[in-house]
């Protein structure tokens, strides 16, 4: 083959116009487009293979088989799998069990702090039961010693036991005012000096 | 493709096989067809490679399954049958099946300047296969 047209041609690197303007000058060419032509017929003509009618039931078959085999073998991979996916399960239980509580638990008993409106009416409240305490303290004291030697050193107890309960609040306040849970201590003795001041003076009057 | 109508339906089976498995890799970027003649090529160029194992085998059968053959289409089927498996794989599905090249090229998995190359080689072996037969016979 000299002409190298109908290769370029036929390998898309001419354009089809040019070789159709090439094909009258060359005799070469014309005769390899020729046979080519008559392959290209006698190909398409070529009897298509007839499948046979089992064919697709020889198909249907295998396929049905391959299902049945997966089927099995998920069955086996299941039962290989189940206490694996047990065990997962049993740890993922856990798993939300424990971030559960760590989100829910309840608040530890740290001390919480006050901010400042509320502090400021806690200390109100302080300075009101101090004044109370004061006064019935100036009424009361004197009236202790009408009472009955057990009884006075009763309420002396419990009111020495009271001030030291309000002095140890007063003691760590100084370091960390804002402690709301020392400030109800100091809240709760003072107000049961108070009660028992008037508990006191009801006695003795 | 196979030569062989036996070969030919157990490759369709296994292909049909084959898709079934791996129907889950199907990217629908390619056409549904493409895809399944891509599996059938495979399925085609494995039975070959199969067969080269077998090789004298096979050729004694071909001997005995076919005689003489006067029928210029045989004679063409039979040269088609002697072509490279690439050239051959081209060749079928531009020739016979009547496919373009650009489809051939993303079937087989192949660039299209190449796919145009195979089929201008197989015409040029099949011509000269096919030169001493009187070639006005099919007409």
């Amino acid at each position: 083959m000299n002409c190298e047209f109908y290769q370029k041609r036929e390998w898309g690197e001419m354009d089809e116009g040019e070789f159709s303007r090439h094909l009258p000058t060359c005799a070469e060419c014309q005769k390899l487009l020729e046979q080519d032509a008559r392959i290209l017929t006698l190909a398409q003509s070529l009897q298509k293979p007839m499948a046979s009618p089992l064919l697709w039931t020889k198909i249907e078959n295998s396929l049905r088989a391959e299902q049945q085999k997966n089927r099995r073998n998920r069955r086996i991979n299941w039962s290989e799998q189940k206490w694996t996916l047990l065990r997962i399960a049993a740890i993922l239980l856990i798993g939300i069990g424990l971030g559960s509580y760590l989100i829910f638990k309840p608040e530890p008993n740290e001390p919480r702090l006050l901010a400042g409106a509320a502090l400021e009416q806690v200390e109100k409240k302080e300075r009101a039961y101090a004044e109370a305490i004061i006064e019935l303290e100036h009424a009361a004291l004197p009236q202790m010693a009408k009472l009955d030697a057990e009884l006075m050193l009763l309420y002396r107890d419990r009111l020495e036991t009271i001030d030291a309960q309000i002095a140890r609040c007063k003691e760590a306040l100084v370091e960390n005012p804002s402690n709301a849970h020392i400030r109800r201590y100091l809240l709760a003795a003072l107000q049961d000096k108070k009660e028992t001041l008037r508990e006191l003076l009801q006695l003795a009057g | 493709m196979l030569g062989r109508q036996e070969d030919a339906e157990d490759a369709v089976q296994t292909a049909f096989l084959k898709l079934y498995r791996g129907v889950n890799q199907f990217q629908f970027s390619a056409k549904f067809s493409t895809y399944l003649l891509r599996i059938m090529m495979n399925v085609c160029f494995d039975v070959i490679q199969k067969r080269r194992g077998r090789k004298e085998q096979v050729l004694e059968d071909m001997e005995v399954a076919h005689a003489p053959r006067l029928d210029l289409r045989l004679q063409l089927e039979e040269a088609i049958n002697a072509l490279p498996e690439g050239m051959r794989a081209c060749f079928v599905l531009f020739a016979v099946e009547e496919m373009k090249q650009d489809q051939i090229a993303e079937i087989l998995n192949l660039r299209v300047g190449t796919v145009k190359a195979q089929i201008f080689h197989a015409k040029a072996r099949l011509r000269s296969l096919l030169a001493d037969a009187p070639m006005e016979a099919t007409t």
